[in-house]
């Protein structure tokens, strides 16, 4: 492309002089088309919402918990925060959450399961420690079987993060893979479980955390009791502190 | 053509209910079903509850069933990524007993209901 004059720029610092010159361009046949397309648009996102919120309503109320619960009550425990979800093993959160800010989601690694969730959501809390920023994160069981020393890392180094544990006491996404496969060569389906169930011993997470020094809550089995935990866990992470609480939680 | 389409979709689909629907599901112990639902794993996508799971992992099972035959096909011959449970690992019994324990499950809140969902 032919260029007059090359400058180099800055994203963050352009686009929204950009953002303004774009609107102040447009002409009022093109600014009551696009009118007509946000109203389309806006009508979609809430069905949308209507639809996510009735699919997490099923299961409401299962022991072990359901992810949609685990996902809801803690948006409930830091809505009226600055929050950044740095990692999480749920998509509920993109589903149901409203989140407006730049900073609210920080994506993923592309390669879940192996280890990146908890170091990643340590990192990004040390990033915004000094911003103000709430950083959670939900935590895949067998993730956080990875890398787990990060968790002394963030009580040595005094780093704010909300880890909620997903524990479905598996490597959750091989069993299912293994389900499949077992269907493909014609093995037991419960063959699947073999190598990829994380029980007997189940693991303690929050025994786990107390013995890095980070304060824990759990293993917690009664849905209800959720958000009372992750409320004194918002608190310690409000001072400053790293906090996890341990889900029993669904499959997915 | 997309009404023509739409139209024989949904004659397609009454038809099926019709065929399916007509012969009621043969006894079943509910007990032993959630047992079997357990032993082999049906809760890693639909749920303990069969309630469904994040991802689109597995859809919902209960409450809203399919018709008996309609679920026998599915779990023997499925579509989609389910994997099929043959006759020799999952006998006719224990199949008709899963379809027991999922036929009493019990409807879950509605969603305007739950405070924690009214954001």
């Amino acid at each position: 492309m032919p260029v007059d004059l090359p400058i180099s720029g800055d994203a963050q610092a352009t686009l929204p002089a950009l953002t303004e010159a774009v609107k102040n361009a447009i002409t009022l046949t093109r600014r009551a088309a696009l009118a007509d397309r946000t109203a389309k648009l806006r009508e979609d996102h809430r069905r949308m919402k209507d639809r996510a919120r009735s699919e997490a309503s099923q299961g409401w109320d299962a022991s072990p918990c359901s992810t949609a619960r685990m996902s809801a009550t803690l948006y409930n425990t830091i809505k009226n925060e600055k929050w950044c979800v740095a990692a999480s093993g749920v998509q509920w959160n993109r589903n149901l959450w409203p989140a407006t800010e730049y900073y609210n989601f920080i994506g993923s690694s592309g390669g879940s399961g192996v280890g990146y969730s908890a170091p990643a959501a340590v990192g990004a809390a040390l990033a915004n420690r000094d911003k103000g920023i709430i950083t959670v994160s939900i935590e895949g069981d067998g993730d956080l079987m990875y890398a787990n020393g990060v968790l002394w890392t963030a009580a040595h180094h005094k780093i704010p993060l909300l880890m909620m544990v997903h524990n479905n006491r598996a490597y959750h996404q091989e069993v299912m893979h293994l389900q499949k496969m077992a269907g493909l060569h014609n093995r037991r389906m419960d063959t699947a479980a073999i190598g990829t169930t994380i029980d007997n011993p189940n693991i303690d997470y929050a025994k786990l955390a107390q013995s890095m020094g980070v304060w824990s809550e759990g293993p917690i089995t009664n849905p209800a009791a959720i958000g009372p935990a992750l409320s004194r866990a918002l608190a310690v992470v409000k001072r400053g502190e790293p906090a996890l609480v341990d889900v029993v939680s669904q499959g997915r | 053509m997309r009404i023509h389409k739409l139209v024989l979709a949904g004659l397609l689909a009454a038809t099926a209910s019709a065929v399916f629907a007509q012969d009621p599901p043969p006894p079943g112990s509910a007990d032993r079903g959630q047992q079997a639902y357990m032993k082999y794993m049906c809760y890693t996508c639909h749920g303990t509850l069969a309630q469904g799971a994040d991802r689109g992992t597995g859809p919902k099972l209960a409450p809203g069933m399919l018709p008996y035959a309609a679920f026998v096909l599915q779990v023997r011959t499925p579509r989609l990524d389910m994997p099929p449970y043959r006759q020799q690992f999952l006998s006719d019994q224990e199949l008709t007993d899963i379809y027991a324990y999922l036929s009493l499950t019990k409807p879950s809140p509605a969603a305007k209901e739950i405070p924690l969902l009214d954001f």
